[in-house]
């Protein structure tokens, strides 16, 4: 009775050891891991803080403005070019002149077309992604 | 103490076998009582006859004492291992608590603060929408332990090679110095960092630092600042948060909006240019809230080398400069003629004659030689009708009252570039007449977008601000003029754009209302004819308004386009339309139908000008 109680003690004792060990190995090897994290994540938020710096370089308004003028047919919009929704007149009304004659206005308040080089400007592109045409 | 070995001493014994002591007290007793065989009292005793008795007595005792002195043994041995493991449980309780409950926390603080201390860099400050305008980026320093250097001669000839803005000799003389620590240059690009330590030169290295980033250059300069090397403030916002910025992580975030700080840059710019100015400055103001959406001052100098610019680009027009505003005045004089109840807006002056006061003739730029009306005084901008409007409140009052509007003291304001303003030591009735028109005070632009905030937005001076507000603050300032004072000032500023000076102002569907200065600028104490300050004060949509705009043009000249006027209706007022045009998009403002909504202004006009048809008469 007592020799298996003393097996099952020593087996314990084993155990434990071998338990304890295998824990603070395991920290070790986490902890190991945590700061090669913690140095990755640091590495990556310096990396975030270069990409933001130049994502705010590369949005000055004056840059913007070139690229727009480069690649784009737009032109600053001007307040006579927004119509309110009360003024176009309900689907199927008698009204459709007015609605002609509001296209026409706006049109005529548009700013003049800009010099186009379809070759070098992608203006085309970029109003069909707009939906609009010409 | 009598010894007498008898039952009840043998029951002791027995009693007190189970400790230690009380055997060997017993025994020793014994031992000591035995050899002598005598009592204590004397008596002699039969050690035989007594073995005898106690033998005899023990055996009928034993079996009750044995027994419940085992009793006792048994409770005390449970007795102390309930105390044991007691005790055990306890400190195995305390073991897991503080190895899977209450370590790992501390452990983790620890380890956090000292992760802190190693990534603290300085804050970012962004714009309104979050746009970076200043960061903090990694960078390499390079310093030397000159003591371990091998050959001085060839790392310095080597190093400035790499680095050609440091002198060879500079570096020679540090690398000789055998000192322990000796920066030889903050700040390397990676490409430099790379070369250096491609040569391999022992005692060469390297400390990481954080070297402050503009993306937007000089376009946000003035407002922004600049710091040291070290990173310490040395202007601007970096200056006055140099402390938060350096302690917390949280961006600053102002109240500028970078788009608008760029419209109102370029059409700036472009000024100047066809002008051939030496300056300007512009503002941005909302008057609701009193946040400055844009503030430029040109000419504006690179904060990324700050080292380099001049003093007049570090200048800050727009909050340290102090000018004589001109014309742009008289909105102030009539605004305190309207309130105190000098004047109705019906009223008017005749400004036929010149008014002279000692030495001094006050004309006007553009005589009409007639009576005018309050809204026809500001339309002509006659300096003479609104010297008699300054002259009828009198001196007290136009003091009180710039001083309500927070002209007569520097503003309060974040940047610490903030101008004092140019008061006269003594404020004669001379004064009091220039002053009304714009002269012989001068205020900071920033003052003066503040102060005429309380004509447009109702009557309340709010303070200004470069801090973003938080959205839905209301901000609240003491009330300065009553709310139909400001409302009709807004008439009478929309009246100047549609028929006065400010037409070029005049920003379709945005309702544009404002008042053009022209000044002459001041040299040695004398006023200079040919070097003006031109400048636009407006504010829109005239209905509601939501943003004053101020132009400033410093020493425009006159141009064949503008056939050779450079005063401010042809200077700063078409500056102030573009802006007005360009920013209206960008902060969704919806445009109004001006013909409509400038009917019961226009009819404000005719109502004065019918009365002043009866005036002019009976002045003729």
């Amino acid at each position: 009775m007592n020799k298996i109680a003393l097996i099952a003690w020593l087996t314990a004792c084993a155990v434990s050891i071998w338990f304890a060990f295998h824990i603070k190995y395991k920290v070790q090897e986490l902890e190991a891991e945590l700061g090669i994290a913690q140095i990755g994540i640091e590495s990556d938020r310096e990396a975030i803080r270069v990409l933001e710096a130049e994502w705010s370089f590369l949005n000055q308004p004056s840059h913007l403005a070139d690229l727009a003028e480069r690649y784009l047919d737009f032109k600053p919009m001007l307040a006579t070019q927004v119509v309110h929704l009360s003024d176009i007149p309900p689907r199927g009304s008698d009204d459709a002149d007015s609605l002609d004659s509001i296209i026409e206005e706006l049109l005529r308040n548009a700013p003049d077309n800009p010099a186009r080089d379809t070759k070098k400007s992608n203006g085309g592109a970029a109003l069909m992604r707009t939906g609009a045409t010409q | 103490m009598s010894f007498r070995p008898d039952r009840t001493d043998r029951i002791v014994t027995h009693e007190t076998g189970l400790a230690a002591t009380g055997n060997e007290r017993v025994r020793t007793e014994q031992s000591r009582t035995e050899p002598t065989g005598f009592g204590p009292d004397g008596r002699p005793c039969h050690p035989c006859g007594l073995d005898r008795h106690i033998d005899h007595s023990a055996y009928m005792v034993l079996d009750g004492t044995v027994k419940q002195a085992l009793e006792l043994g048994k409770t005390r041995l449970i007795a102390t291992g309930l105390v044991m493991t007691v005790a055990f449980f306890a400190i195995g309780i305390r073991l897991v608590d503080l190895t899977l409950l209450q370590g790992s926390p501390h452990h983790k603080t620890q380890q956090i603060t000292s992760n802190a201390a190693r990534t603290q860099v300085r804050a970012d400050i962004v714009d309104r929408n979050g746009v970076v305008l200043a960061t903090s980026l990694p960078s390499a320093s390079l310093f030397a332990d000159a003591r371990i250097v091998p050959d001085p001669e060839r790392a310095a000839r080597e190093l400035h090679r790499i680095l050609p803005e440091t002198s060879q000799s500079e570096l020679l003389a540090k690398l000789k110095s055998a000192k322990q620590f000796v920066w030889l240059k903050r700040h390397l690009t990676p490409r430099q960092k790379a070369q250096v330590n491609s040569l391999g030169i022992p005692g060469l290295n390297f400390r990481r630092e954080q070297q402050r980033f503009y993306p937007h250059g000089d376009l946000t300069a003035h407002a922004v600042g600049f710091t040291s090397i070290d990173n310490q403030g040395l202007a601007g916002m970096e200056q006055s948060f140099d402390e938060l910025l350096n302690s917390t992580s949280e961006p600053l975030r102002l109240s500028l909006d970078v788009r608008i700080q760029h419209i109102m840059a370029e059409e700036l710019s472009a000024t100047i240019s066809e002008f051939s100015a030496v300056g300007a400055a512009g503002m941005v103001f909302d008057v609701r809230n009193g946040e400055v959406v844009a503030m430029v001052s040109l000419p504006s100098y690179n904060p990324n080398n700050a080292g380099i610019a001049n003093d007049d680009s570090r200048f800050n027009r727009a909050t340290l400069g102090v000018y004589e505003m001109g014309s742009v005045f008289k909105l102030f004089t009539a605004a305190m003629a309207l309130d105190e109840g000098v004047v109705s807006v019906n009223d008017g002056y005749d400004t036929t004659d010149p008014i002279r006061i000692g030495r001094f003739t006050i004309n006007d730029y553009k005589p009409k030689k007639r009576w005018l009306s309050i809204p026809e005084i500001l339309i002509y901008s006659s300096n003479i009708g609104t010297v008699h409007m300054a002259m009828e409140a009198g001196t007290p009052m136009q003091k009180a009252f710039l001083s309500n509007l927070g002209l007569t003291r520097p503003a309060s304001f974040e940047l610490p570039e903030i101008g004092r303003p140019g008061l006269p030591s003594n404020w004669r009735e001379v004064n009091t007449m220039t002053i009304a028109y714009g002269h012989g005070i001068s205020v900071s632009p920033l003052q003066l977008v503040r102060a005429a905030g309380v004509l447009v937005n109702g009557g309340e001076l709010k303070s200004a601000t470069l801090i973003k507000r938080s959205p839905g603050e209301t901000v609240t300032g003491p009330r300065i003029i009553s709310e139909a004072t400001s409302r009709q000032m807004r008439r009478l500023m929309r009246l100047v754009v549609l028929h006065g000076s400010g037409r070029k102002a005049n920003a379709e569907g945005y309702m544009v209302g404002g008042k053009t200065g022209t000044a002459d600028k001041l040299r040695n104490g004398r006023y200079v004819r040919n070097a003006r300050m031109s400048s636009f004060l407006g504010a829109f949509p005239m209905n509601d308004p939501r943003y004053i705009v101020f132009v400033m043009v410093d020493e425009p000249k006159g141009t064949k386009q503008t056939h050779g006027f450079a005063t401010a209706g042809w200077v700063a007022a078409p500056v102030a339309k573009r802006v007005i045009e360009r920013m209206g998009p960008l902060i969704s403002m919806e445009p109004i139908e001006d013909s409509i909504a400038d009917e019961p202004i226009e009819q404000l006009l005719v109502q004065v000008q019918a009365q002043a048809g009866g005036h002019s008469l009976a002045s003729q």
